[in-house]
């Protein structure tokens, strides 16, 4: 794969007459093919899953020093890779007084605006801006960092809507918040030529996909398996690097939180309404997810849910290679990173333990996302006097791992649709999960004809170690139970969560998106 | 002592040149001889005073030297008795600086920070839970689930924990985020704590098992850790405060093992360690109410209503403890307070 | 360096008409500066010798000498002055008294050396007096430079009162040792100045070396930045050069000059009304130096604090123009100042030069003088703005301006005979002043642009 990798290409965009290297270029914001988990390994299975289509994979990520080697093998289909990273961004330059260009900054002050109305922006704004955007007879770095038009609309905005004190705060906020658009314009420009896009998320990668279908007229498709947007708000409502204004003299309970912090997510919402705006289909995992998309801005007609699956032939033979006891081994499949909330797992497994003292408990995933929490949760285990019955296994062929286990335990405070309780469903496990995503559905059933199928396990609230502990025992000792429940898992992935489902609609989509592309057919001799 | 000849050579050399400068009648010749016993001069006297610099003033040695040389030999005589008293005298006689107790300042302009006082609903301590449970729309609880950030601890967790079952996701997970930063926070503490403890000897690691001991109770008190995990919580904060009880008792630490026994709802044994903590001289304030909640729950009513008594004789008793009191003495003589 | 400005304020507050006199006599003090002080001292020993042994041309032999000393001492030392302030500034700024006693060090042992070598060097390959002149002049040189290195330190003293006493008693050291020393002739008269500069050079070393006593005793962090060094070296080094020129290119004009001692020439004409008019700086300075390093540096103080310390923009706003406002009602006020002095002299400058025995033939070129010694002031201020607000690129430009300008006009008011004398000086500074005055409002209106903007620069 090396060849492939940091390949850029310096085309002209506006040149049609070269010929697109692939069919469609999945923007991948911090996932495949260099941190695993759920999006990649379903990132994974659409490369091989439609190998007559080929792929340009444009990789960005926060800082270089997160990301190691990669993680998957690239498949023949892909044909380029380029990586980015979004940290790398300085606000530096040569500090000259200048300008700047006066016309298209208002057009980028009309797109603010609309921002803030929660309008529908106007098609010809969106193109001006981000054809603009970076380009040297519009807005370049130079012009954004130390023209006397941004000074002007900094200071301006400042005055009509900041409320909060600190001009020197507004002052950079906006400056780191919009330099790495700059990079990605960059990257938008000299991104190689091919027919459609697909973005896995909205966010940086989403807004990527706007700039290459403004810039290039071709179609972009929106997969997104949590919301973006919503997992941002959740982090910036928490973000210690924003200070907001404290009030000194009241003793009231303020719920507003700063300006900044405002400003910050309503960057990131911008963000997604403009990827939504410009997609020609946006897809979403489950229905919950779907709502979601429309509340933000989608326009429903573009909305449809296609739901993962899964290859449930794959698993029989892990059936067959289950042993005859039921094995007291609670597994946690997934990325060890706060989101899983492996520690609710952990403390629970307190509980589990104090009750039978030799279950044990398998964290089953990668550890190089988030070392500190790792560390965190491993000093966890050991202040509860854990280490002989919870242990991390790292990244395992989840093949060798499913017999051995009793219980797949799931207990994410935000998920979409886990792969992993279908798989578990498959490999004949039952499901403890948190009460995320569409976890309830994938456990007690969706529709009328689902539901009787009966419950592949139980559904417990987030962050409850008790209940978790109680529903695991409560499986794990009565065999009964557990029986009813693998049988009813079983039934439920192979009646509706099947991967042929899967491929069968993205091809359907993809086909249909390059009918409608301006861009000539990829040669393939 | 060879500073006495130093001054002495260097003062003999200086006038010995003077004289023959003025008594060749300033000749060519002379300035010769002059500058070079001048300078002979300036070599001694500038080592004199080398000497005589307060001590981190000579390192480095060479440049100070050559410094003091080069004064001395520019400017003849005036230089050298210069040297003496404007700097070596003043190096000795630094001027105090006291930081004054208090400055004048102008008086300030008002301040243009107009902080935008939202309009919007600020609700009461009870309200919140009430909001978190009742209202209908999500954006409504996801405010006070950010507006509890300003209560005390204890109830914010609790309404965090009220917030995790939310039906709606973002409001599970701002409550979950922040609980998380929580727990985070007294984590690395109690890591960090652990860590000097291992090191630490004598008064000073006795000190830090009091503090690690507060953390672990901290983590259970708050809320953050429940069932299984705050009783090895708490369970940790005992064995850790054991050894400190044991003679010479620790005053601070009884405290602390009463309260873990309260919360365990060992009634009688918290008794005990309230009342030794008293006996080791804890404030009365801080143990008296204690006491009184371990009679009530031990079904010593005679002595609740002593306690309270004697909770209310120090007259520093709580406000919000005025309906308590005004049950329990009811009859008897209220405090002054 | 704002320390100054704080006691100015502390005695203006005492809001009595004593406080008053007595902050701008303080002010006058500090502000016109030793060298004007110097002009005054060293006038009255050549006038009181005058009347005693010695002959008139012994006496201008000393003034002269004195007066070359001055200049030469002051262009020499400018090329460290202003960077030097700077430096220390910055460090009080910062807090970081310990190190300034080492490099106060520093920069004297490099002057003294410096200025050792270079007076050496001119002595041995110009002059041809006796040795004992030569050593006098030398020694008195190297005094002088040191002098100006330490009276940089005195806008941030806090003992203004000993600051007064020392002056009085330095300059009376000066006058009773040269008077007594007349027997010796022109070197007695030297060596009385001499004793009288070196008393205050170590005396006020022994006040700031009490002040900031430190941790070695020799260092050259002065030195350090290298970019920050140059442009204000040549600033400094282009203002105290310009504000010469044109003496030296009367001096150096046969037409308009005598040979007095040695190499040394003087031109009656041009010197004795030029600095008979800069006595008429000491009201102006004492304005300036209340109104810009009391009022505008904490304007200037407020402004900034605002910026970082993260004010509403409306404030920052607010807070510049009352800056700006300072630095313009300051610059007003010198102006007013020095125009009320202006027509004073020019009421009664007739009076004056009679009075001390002038020829009146001078008058004109007094006038002339006046006006633009006054316009000198008003550059002071503006480039003390622009140092506040660190334009070192601009500061830089004005005064080589004022430099070249100087140079030029001068050559030509030679060229155009005897009724244009002086104007070259007075055209030069007031078109410096004119043109400072408009790149300075033109950068202060894109003030905050830059601030924000540009920053790291």
């Amino acid at each position: 794969m090396d060849p492939l990798k940091h390949q850029t290409q310096h085309n002209s965009v506006s040149q049609k007459k070269h010929k697109p290297i692939a069919d469609v270029a999945l923007l991948l914001e911090g996932t495949y093919p260099y941190i695993r988990g759920g999006v990649s390994s379903w990132v994974h299975q659409i490369l091989n899953g439609l190998p007559d289509l080929t792929f340009a994979l444009i990789f960005l990520g926060g800082a270089r020093e997160h990301y190691g080697d990669m993680q998957y093998e690239l498949p023949d289909n892909v044909k380029h890779l380029e990586v980015h990273y979004m940290m790398e961004t300085s606000l530096e330059g040569n500090p000259r007084a200048r300008p700047g260009n006066a016309e298209k900054f208002a057009d980028m002050r009309e797109l603010h605006r609309a921002f803030k109305r929660n309008d529908i922006i106007k098609p010809e704004v969106m193109q001006s801006v981000f054809n603009s955007l970076g380009a040297a007879d519009g807005i370049t770095k130079e012009d954004f960092l130390f023209s006397e038009q941004a000074w002007k609309t900094i200071t301006e905005d400042y005055q009509q809507y900041c409320t909060e004190p600190s001009f020197i705060d507004y002052f950079w906020s906006v400056r780191i918040m919009h330099a790495p658009l700059f990079m990605l314009s960059d990257i938008a420009r000299k991104a190689p030529p091919v027919r459609m896009l697909h973005t896995i998320s909205t966010g940086y990668a989403g807004l990527l996909g706007v700039m290459m279908s403004q810039q290039r007229d071709i179609p972009l498709l929106i997969s997104e398996h949590g919301i973006y947007t919503k997992e941002r708000k959740i982090d910036l409502a928490q973000a210690n690097w924003i200070h907001d204004p404290v009030d000194a003299m009241g003793s009231n309970l303020q719920a507003d939180s700063g300006y900044i912090r405002q400003m910050w997510i309503r960057f990131f919402e911008a963000l997604g309404r403009m990827a939504y705006q410009q997609a020609t289909q946006i897809i979403s995992l489950y229905d919950g997810n779907r709502q979601r998309q429309i509340t933000d801005g989608a326009p429903e007609q573009k909305c449809q849910v296609v739901p993962n699956g899964i290859d449930p032939e794959r698993f029989t033979k892990l059936r067959e290679q289950r042993p005859e006891a039921l094995p007291k081994v609670l597994g946690l499949i997934g990325r060890v990173v706060p989101i899983k909330d492996i520690k609710t797992f952990i403390r629970a497994m307190r509980v589990v333990c104090d009750r039978m003292p030799d279950a044990e408990g398998w964290i089953i995933g990668p550890e190089d996302e988030d070392p500190t929490y790792v560390q965190e949760c491993k000093s966890l285990v050991e202040s509860f006097g854990l280490e002989n019955n919870v242990k991390f296994l790292g990244f395992q062929n989840i093949a060798d791992v499913l017999p051995k286990l009793g219980l797949m335990v799931l207990t994410s405070i935000s998920e979409a649709q886990p792969l992993v309780i279908l798989e578990a469903y498959a490999a004949g496990i039952p499901c403890v999960a948190t009460d995320v995503g569409s976890c309830r559905e994938l456990i007690e059933g969706l529709t009328e004809e689902d539901k009787a199928l009966g419950a592949g396990g139980t559904v417990v609230s987030i962050a409850d170690p008790e209940a978790t502990a109680q529903a695991a025992l409560e499986l794990l000792g009565d065999e009964d139970k557990w029986l009813a429940a693998q049988h009813a898992g079983l039934k439920r992935v192979s009646q509706f969560y099947t991967l042929e489902r899967m491929f069968s609609t993205y091809r359907d989509l993809y086909l249909d998106s390059l009918e409608k592309s301006s861009w000539p057919e990829l040669d393939l001799k | 002592m060879a500073g006495k000849w130093l001054v002495i050579q260097a003062i003999f050399l200086e006038i010995a040149g003077l004289s023959l400068f003025f008594y060749l009648d300033s000749s060519v010749a002379s300035l010769w001889s002059y500058l070079f016993s001048h300078f002979c001069a300036s070599l001694l006297f500038s080592l004199f005073i080398l000497s005589l610099l307060p001590k981190h003033y000579q390192r480095p040695i060479i440049p100070t030297y050559f410094a003091l040389v080069t004064i001395q030999f520019s400017i003849p005589v005036l230089g050298s008795i210069g040297t003496v008293l404007g700097i070596l005298l003043a190096l000795y006689l630094p001027r105090h600086r006291h930081s004054a107790p208090w400055r004048e300042v102008n008086i300030p302009d008002l301040p243009y920070q107009p902080i935008n006082i939202s309009s919007e609903a600020l609700y009461s301590h009870g309200g919140l839970t009430q909001v978190l449970r009742e209202a209908s729309d999500p954006a409504k609880r996801l405010k006070a689930v950010m507006a509890s950030k300003h209560i005390n601890p204890r109830d914010h967790v609790r309404i965090l924990r009220e917030a995790l079952k939310d039906p709606v996701d973002d409001v599970r997970l701002l409550a979950y985020a922040m609980l998380d930063d929580k727990e985070k926070k007294i984590t690395e503490r109690m890591n960090q704590h652990q860590k000097e403890l291992v090191k630490a000897k004598g008064e000073h690691h006795a000190r830090l098992t009091l503090v690690l001991a507060q953390d672990y109770w901290e983590m259970a008190y708050l809320g953050l850790a429940q069932g299984g995990v705050r009783q090895h919580f708490l369970n940790k904060a005992i064995q850790l405060l054991q050894p400190l009880v044991e003679y010479p008792a620790d005053a601070m630490a009884c405290r602390m093992l009463g309260r873990i026994y309260l919360e365990l709802e060992q009634w009688d044994v918290a008794n005990g360690y309230f009342l030794r903590a008293l006996a080791l001289g804890v404030e009365q304030k801080h143990i008296l109410p204690y006491l009184a909640e371990t009679s009530f729950r031990m079904r010593r009513y005679k002595k609740v209503q002593e306690y309270i008594q004697r909770y209310v004789d120090t007259g520093t008793a709580d406000p919000g403890f005025i309906p308590v009191m005004n049950y329990w003495l009811k009859g008897a003589s209220v405090g002054s307070s | 360096m704002a320390g100054i400005g704080f006691e100015i304020r502390k005695i203006l507050n005492k809001q009595s008409l004593l406080s008053v006199l007595e902050a701008y006599g303080y002010a006058a003090l500090i502000g016109s500066g030793p060298w004007v002080l110097s002009v005054i001292g060293v006038m009255i020993i050549g006038i009181l010798s005058f009347g005693l042994v010695l002959p008139q041309s012994l006496i201008i032999q000393f003034l002269v000498s004195v007066t070359y000393l001055m200049a030469s001492s002051l262009i020499l030392t400018g090329v460290l002055q202003l960077m030097f302030t700077r430096f220390i500034a910055d460090r009080l700024f910062e807090n970081k008294q310990h190190i300034i006693f080492s490099n106060l060090m520093g920069a004297l042992w490099l002057t003294i050396a410096v200025s050792g070598i270079f007076g050496t060097l001119v002595l041995w390959l110009l002059f041809d007096e006796s040795l004992i002149y030569e050593m006098l002049m030398l020694a008195n040189f190297v005094v002088l430079c040191g002098l100006w290195i330490v009276v940089i330190f005195l806008s941030s003293m806090k003992a203004y009162r000993a600051i007064v006493a020392l002056f009085l008693i330095g300059y009376l050291i000066a006058v009773v040792a040269a008077l007594s020393l007349t027997a010796f002739g022109l070197p007695g008269l030297l060596a009385g100045v001499l004793l009288g500069h070196g008393f205050l050079f170590f005396s006020f070393l022994y006040l700031i070396v009490r002040e900031y006593p430190g941790e070695h005793f020799v260092s050259f962090d002065f030195t350090q930045r290298r970019q920050v060094f140059l442009s204000l070296a040549l600033t400094g080094l282009f203002f105290n050069a310009a504000v010469w020129i044109d003496k030296f290119i009367f001096w150096f004009t046969p037409e308009t000059s005598q040979a007095v001692i040695g190499p040394l020439r003087a031109s009656l004409i041009y010197d004795l009304p030029i600095f008979l008019a800069y006595l008429s700086i000491i009201p102006g300075m004492a304005v300036f130096l209340v109104r810009m390093e009391a009022d505008f540096a904490e304007h200037y103080d407020n402004f900034y604090r605002s910026v970082r310390e993260g004010d509403t923009l409306e404030h920052i706003w607010y807070l510049k123009d009352r800056m700006i406002y300072t630095a313009r009602q300051g610059i007003y006020e010198i102006f007013k100042v020095q125009g009320v002095t202006v027509m004073i002299v020019l009421l009664l400058g007739k009076d004056i030069l009679e009075l001390i025995g002038i020829s009146t033939l001078y008058l004109r070129l007094l006038y002339i003088d006046v006006v633009g010694v006054s316009m000198q002031v008003l550059l002071l201020a503006i480039l003390n703005v622009m140092f506040y607000l660190d334009y070192r690129r601009l500061a830089l430009g004005v005064c080589a301006l004022f430099f070249f300008a100087n140079a030029l006009l001068t050559v030509l008011s030679i060229e155009l005979g005897a009724a244009f004398f002086g104007y070259g000086f007075a055209v030069s500074v007031t078109l410096t002043v004119l043109v400072g005055l408009y790149l300075l409002s033109r950068k202060l209106d894109r003030l905050e642009y830059e601030t924000f903007m540009l920053q790291g620069r």
